[in-house]
């Protein structure tokens, strides 16, 4: 590419610059640059940028696709994973069975509470979250256990120290949260696996014919729950 | 055989590529601080914790989520790679180049003051905010390069 003389500082230039260069270095400068490029040179110059455009080089290229395959994968796999692997359980389905030993030492299985609407709330001591919506639960607790709703919480040690027995006795003694807990060893591999939770505290409302209900997730007002277990009631 | 060194377009490509990599990182993050109060996998001890961070009151600015912001300034870098590599030399009354190292040097800035904010003050840090300081981090480093280049031209 042929050198050019900038009209205004005299500097050489390459030809493909030229612009560049009056417009970086001499804005101010009113420079008509008809007289100094060609149409050939105008002609050279649009090739030369049309392929500067798309110039990658082929180890850009290599670089930036090994880049942009990383990144993607860390997307999906930090994002979609856990939706993967664990399919988010649906209101209407019928609500997977399990049996787990609550903190008191009574072995609770789902199926053995058929006939009556459950609260099943997955939930950790240490989960912020968790720890706001206990007492809502709470307040709502004795009128609906009075209605033959059973409530159950199950601890998957989430997040924070390692849940114990005496962790979770102390949490209800905090919030006033009388009904059983479990502390499921298995974790978010365990029971919460098997309903789609990926996530504290989430709860499902199972109807009395052992189908879900409803699934509430984080701490949410009372009225939902409330709503929720009307329906379940009147199921 | 000598190593081909990267040109500009593979400086504002890959920058592109980190750049939607970051509206993907902060749009999450905002996802998280609009939905349900939850616990989530970011979770991973009382340290590395995504929800300690969120409850803080440096996760918002005037009701407006910290990370709404990181996500204007992703999309702004992106646009403006994308304009570099399409040929685009100025933007009113700067190069593309001046804009790009303006607003990368701006969110690093950003990221490093949240990142000292996590570690010394809300003692936990939240890990998707980290790796988008540290995509910040890389974006600078290109439009740096980027904007090197463009002034040793004559």
């Amino acid at each position: 590419m042929a050198m050019k003389k900038c009209p205004v500082c005299g500097v050489s230039v390459k030809a493909e610059n030229l612009e560049r260069h009056v417009k970086n270095q001499h804005p101010k400068e009113q420079v008509d640059l008809s007289e100094t490029l060609t149409e050939e040179d105008r002609e050279a110059i649009r090739e030369r940028k049309s392929a500067g455009r798309s110039g990658l080089t082929r180890s850009g290229r290599r670089m930036i696709a090994v880049a942009a395959i990383v990144l993607a994968v860390v997307v999906v796999v930090v994002v979609a994973y856990p939706y993967l692997v664990n399919p988010p359980a649906n209101v209407g389905a019928q609500a997977p069975n399990w049996t787990l030993t609550s903190t008191d030492g009574v072995t609770i299985t789902l199926s053995g509470w058929r006939g009556n609407p459950v609260l099943i709330e997955f939930m950790d001591v240490d989960c912020p979250y968790c720890q706001q919506e206990a007492p809502v639960l709470g307040n709502i607790y004795p009128n609906y256990s009075g209605q033959g709703v059973h409530f159950v919480s199950i601890d998957i040690n989430f997040e924070g120290q390692a849940d114990t027995a005496a962790r979770i006795a102390s949490f209800q003694t905090t919030y006033n949260t009388p009904w059983p807990y479990c502390l499921d060893p298995a974790g978010l591999n365990g029971v919460a696996a098997r309903y789609g939770t990926t996530s504290t505290p989430t709860s499902f409302i199972i109807n009395k014919d052992g189908t879900i209900g409803a699934k509430i997730v984080g701490a949410q007002p009372v009225s939902n729950f409330i709503s929720a277990l009307n329906a379940a009631l009147g199921a | 055989m000598a190593r081909e060194p990267l040109s500009r377009a593979d400086l504002l490509l890959f920058g592109a590529v980190l750049s939607v990599a970051g509206v993907a990182d902060a749009a999450y993050l905002v996802w998280e601080w609009y939905a349900a109060a939850t616990s989530t996998a970011c979770d991973i001890n009382n340290y590395f914790s995504c929800t300690t961070v969120r409850n803080s009151v440096y996760s918002s600015f005037l009701g407006i989520p910290t990370a709404a912001v990181g996500l204007g300034g992703f999309l702004i870098l992106l646009a403006l790679f994308v304009l570099a590599f399409r040929g685009r030399e100025r933007l009113g009354p700067w190069p593309v180049d001046i804009w790009l190292l303006l607003f990368a040097t701006l969110g690093a800035l950003v990221g490093l003051a949240l990142s000292f904010i996590e570690i010394f003050v809300i003692n936990a840090v939240c890990l998707f905010c980290a790796a988008g300081f540290a995509l910040d981090l890389g974006i600078l480093a290109i439009a740096a390069v980027v904007r090197r280049r463009a002034a040793r031209v004559p």
